[in-house]
């Protein structure tokens, strides 16, 4: 029937008939849970399916290790009006890091559920991605969730709803995605209230890529949505960022599984596959128009990801050199925003400078060379860009502290700032506040959102957001807090380079930019730090911390004086052989920096001192 | 070469430190087990003959808990069972509280020529706070039982570096040990094995140890004390008397094969390791019900894993493997097999070539896992 009605059309959809919106939710608060029943209400999946799916795609993502997600899905809905609609919900990615992907999710939609947990409250993502679908012009639907639980609060939520965001709470949908009740109500909040797509099917196309991914059969597909035109198999089509020109080998609606289509008109979500080689073709944000005919204005909005922090990766094994970069490729083909170029340390050979959105996102890739491509890795602490103006006028953006000038020829160096958003229970803003203005943050704002919660904000400069000030943040405030930053631009700030030396001699992998006011505390528990990590050797290892030619703290780990075996149990050889295997594997993990053998913890040590 | 190995998993009570398997003993479970064991004599002996063995060594837990029926009826079967070259050594171990003149007498009578003395130290406070079932006097009585045997051959185990042990207190008992005059002195550090009581209360924070340089120093000194008594160091932990190291302990560190018996006992014959199942009933039943070995481990030993289990095993000797042993074997030489790490090892000082062999430095012998490991492929 489906078939029927979408397959073999020549004629564009009816826009009226139409919605296109997406769930803004914190985690937990139980987005996957309220788009499996919407999934369900829809018959678009069964629930024996909806587990077998789930199941599939973890076997799958254990397998091959790839991320799989329901970046959008087109669902009928037979409304109480009578009519017949099509609802596609596009999914938006959780994370911090990736508010523009959100942003360009959002930009494909009319309106959002705003998901709220109902013994939870409003947190700081949840704000975050509520403001970017208000300057969307997104229409709202207010959506308290778990009201079946004992402990839920819907009065408590619905006034922060009226307080903090100014919606009317009457608005508000009480839902349970457990029940299942308050599903029906959803379903046709989102028919009544979300407005249908406007645009044009004759004028010129304009397709929005929201997302994206690489898939080794078709290579890159792209998310889009049209706004004006249509697109067709067959058509050739360009990237209005790029001006690279493709041909349409397919088109495709997802319900959830891809399901062929010979074209899409405006108003309509699916994605396009046309021989593009890797996800640098198909950038998030970009817009597909007609290499014959085309648009004369891009969609607005574009921005090529830019990386926000940066570090250095680098083989345990020098001869892995080669491999690692085959890896970085092959995640590259499929995430834009991972950047990468060779680079040398003295310390520890060829590698690469990797650059980030984030932290997190630094931290999956890491992960990923590690377990997918079975690479011993060392990461170098990761750094934000300094800006750095030389006493002759010039200005470098430097993103290793390996690299900075020497200091007398820097006139100033200024630092990326962000304002921090915290929500926050009202009994832990105190310690909220502690923990900012020891990062060097500056008060913006205080806010209490309701009676017991309350929305800080600071400005902060991003490299100490990198020194896990989001683990300090959750156990200060017992896990209560949520956090959410935006960049706002470079500023001066008096930083100097903390040297670290093993041995005598500096380890460029372990130098870092510190504000001066923190130089030698920081030298001096990283020195302790390091003394903990680093084992003992067949030598005395001093270990120190210096600003320029000054030696600001030291330690030394002393020398290992026994290790051996004392016997061999009644001739268990194969034992004693397991304990020896043991004992080289842990040295294969460990990089020689000289006669210095350390291990791979020494170079995030930076990151775990105060 | 070809070892015996007998394993006796009984004894009075169990030591804190003792990883070993071994087992509280009762009359119809020892008697049960010999009579499996006599069967795995059997079995192995056919499998061997007409192979001379050339040690046979009884060890434990406690061989000396048997009675003296005992312990005849199962020497006989081993005696029986094997053929040994003119000669052999024969070494029983055996425990200063479970001695007696008859035990030993039976032990002299049927060929025993070596005893290794389980001393471990000469305070009584430390022998109490390891769970030994002896005292100081036991090992005086036992020396002079074993002399009036009349076995000269004999060893005293020691241990240092053990919980509250002092330098004085471990000076002390090597001076009390060389004053009885041992053929040979095994002198081991002590080791935290996990699943004993001393792992536990360590994991608890209630076992204070001696630090690593204070272990280094006790080894340090040992090795000076003990040449200047006469006693050469020819292994990390063994001091022997001119003409006096184990044979039986230096054919496992050649790397030759040996055959294990007992429940939980390890062996290496025809290019095979094994062990023997710990479990003490499946042990009995398997061999008196259906007469065949219960393995709880197996694994077939490649050229390349001999090599490194010959470099590993043997640089435990201070004189080291030598070159034309290993060619001899191997056809070729260790050279070729492991350039860079001897290179590497000899540049760390850490081990040393003496022109035909190469064996740990001074240093080396403190640090000898860092030189094993690099032999481990």
């Amino acid at each position: 029937m489906i078939q029927k009605l979408w397959r073999k059309r020549e004629s564009t959809m009816d826009l009226t008939k139409i919605r296109n919106f997406c769930i803004i939710a914190h985690i937990d608060h139980g987005k996957s849970t309220l788009a499996d029943r919407i999934l369900e209400a829809t018959g678009t999946v069964t629930k024996r399916e909806l587990t077998e799916q789930i199941l599939d795609s973890m076997d799958l993502e254990r397998e091959r290790g790839i991320t799989i997600k329901l970046t959008a899905v087109r669902l009928n809905y037979h409304a109480q009006d009578g009519n017949d609609y099509v609802l596609n919900l596009i999914d938006t990615p959780g994370h911090v890091d990736f508010s523009y992907e959100v942003s360009r999710s959002l930009a494909a939609c009319e309106g959002a559920l705003l998901v709220i947990d109902a013994t939870q409250g409003i947190e700081a993502q949840t704000l975050a991605n509520l403001y970017l679908a208000l300057e969307n012009d997104l229409e709202i639907i207010p959506v308290i969730n778990k009201i079946d639980l004992p402990s839920a609060d819907p009065e408590r939520v619905k006034r922060e709803l009226e307080e903090v965001i100014g919606i009317d709470s009457s608005e508000a949908i009480l839902a349970s995605a457990k029940t299942g009740e308050g599903i029906m109500e959803i379903l046709e909040a989102i028919v009544q209230r979300i407005p249908a797509p406007k645009g044009d099917p004759d004028a010129p196309l304009q397709a929005l890529i929201f997302d994206s991914h690489y898939d080794s059969y078709r290579g890159a597909i792209a998310y889009v949505r049209v706004v004006n035109g249509t697109i067709k198999v067959g058509d050739k089509i360009q990237m209005m960022s790029s001006q690279r020109v493709f041909e349409v080998t397919e088109l495709d609606i997802m319900r959830p599984t891809m399901t062929p289509v010979t074209m899409l008109s405006p108003g309509e979500v699916g994605c396009v596959i046309a021989s593009m080689k890797d996800v640098k073709d198909t950038r998030v944000g970009d817009t597909i128009t007609h290499a014959q005919r085309p648009a004369s204005q891009p969609l607005p909005g574009y921005v090529p990801a830019k990386p926000m922090v940066y570090c250095g990766l680098y083989p345990v094994d020098n001869e892995q050199f080669g491999e690692l970069r085959d890896a970085l490729e092959k995640l590259q083909l499929n995430d834009a925003a991972l950047t990468f170029e060779a680079e040398t340390s003295a310390a520890l050979g060829f590698g690469f400078r990797c650059g980030f959105l984030g932290l997190l996102h630094m931290e999956i890739i890491q992960e990923r060379i590690e377990r997918e491509f079975n690479l011993n890795i060392i990461a170098t602490a990761p750094s934000v860009v300094y800006r750095i103006l030389l006493t002759d006028d010039t200005e470098l953006y430097i993103d290793n502290p390996a690299k900075f000038p020497p200091v007398q020829r820097i006139a100033y160096i200024e630092e990326p700032f962000v304002t921090a958003t915290i929500i926050v229970p009202e009994q832990f803003v105190g310690a909220v506040m502690e923990l900012c203005q020891e990062r060097r943050g500056t008060f913006k704002n205080l806010e209490y959102i309701t009676a017991d919660r309350a929305r800080v904000e600071y400005v902060i400069p991003l490299s100490e957001i990198l020194m896990d000030f989001f683990d300090k943040l959750k156990s200060r405030t017992k896990g209560y807090a949520s956090l959410d930053y935006e960049f706002t631009g470079y500023q001066e700030s008096d930083l100097v380079k903390l040297d670290i030396l093993l041995n005598g001699k500096p380890v460029d992998a372990l130098s870092c930019i510190v504000h001066r006011e923190r130089a030698y505390s920081r030298g001096r528990s990283l020195v302790e730090k390091l003394k903990e990590v680093i084992p003992r050797q067949q030598f005395e290892v001093p270990i120190q911390a210096a600003i320029g030619q000054k030696v600001i703290a030291r330690e030394t780990v002393r020398a290992l004086r026994k290790d051996v075996l004392a016997k061999c149990y009644g001739g268990d050889v194969s034992r004693k052989r397991k304990l020896l295997e043991k004992q080289k594997e842990g040295k294969k993990r460990m990089k020689s920096l000289g006669s210095v053998e350390v291990p791979q913890e020494a170079f995030l040590a930076i990151l775990e001192v105060e | 070469m070809l070892g015996v190995y007998v394993h006796i998993p009984f004894c009075l009570a169990k030591c804190h430190y003792c990883d070993f398997h071994s087992l509280v003993a009762d009359a119809e479970l020892v008697g049960n087990y010999l009579t499996a064991m006599a069967r795995e004599i059997d079995y192995w002996a056919r499998k061997v003959q007409p192979q001379l063995c050339t040690s046979l060594y009884v060890g434990g837990g406690t061989p000396t808990i048997l009675s003296p029926q005992q312990l005849r009826w199962i020497i006989e079967r081993l005696i029986e069972g094997f053929r040994f070259q003119p000669q052999f050594e024969f070494t029983v171990e055996a425990n200063p509280g479970t001695i007696t003149a008859e035990k030993l007498e039976v032990l002299a009578q049927l060929g025993v020529n070596r005893i290794s003395l389980g001393c471990q130290a000469f305070q009584n406070h430390l022998l109490q706070c390891i769970g030994r079932v002896h005292d100081v006097q036991d090992i005086y009585k036992g020396v002079a039982l074993i002399r009036a045997a009349g076995i000269q051959n004999f060893n005293l185990d020691l241990i240092y570096a053990l919980p509250t042990q002092t330098m004085d207190e471990w000076q002390a008992s090597l001076q009390y040990a060389t004053e009885l005059h041992p053929t040979h002195l095994s002198c081991y550090s002590l080791i935290l094995e996990e699943d004993t009581p001393f792992f536990d209360a360590y994991q608890r924070g209630d076992l204070i140890l001696p630090s690593e340089e204070t272990e280094a120093e006790m080894f340090a000194f040992t090795q000076e004390f003990l040449t200047r008594a006469g006693y050469r160091h020819y292994e990390i932990s063994n001091f022997a008397l001119p003409q006096r190291e184990s044979r039986h302990n230096l054919n496992y560190w050649y790397n030759e094969p040996y055959i294990g018996i007992g429940s939980g006992a390890h062996g290496y014959y025809s290019n095979v390791r094994y062990s023997n199942t710990q479990n003490l009933q499946q042990y009995i039943s398997t061999w008196i019900d259906r007469g065949q070995p219960l393995y709880a481990y197996q694994e077939e030993i490649n050229t390349d894993r001999a090599m490194d289990d010959t470099m590993m095993l043997g640089l435990r000797l201070i004189d080291g493997v030598s070159d034309a042993r290993f060619q001899e074997r191997f056809h070729c030489s260790y050279y070729d097999v492991y350039p860079q790490e001897i290179k590497r090892l000899i540049a760390q000082g850490l081990l040393e070539d003496k022109g035909g062999s190469i064996c740990l430095t001074k240093q080396g012998i403190f640090l000898g896992n860092q030189v094993f490991s690099a032999f481990i492929r």
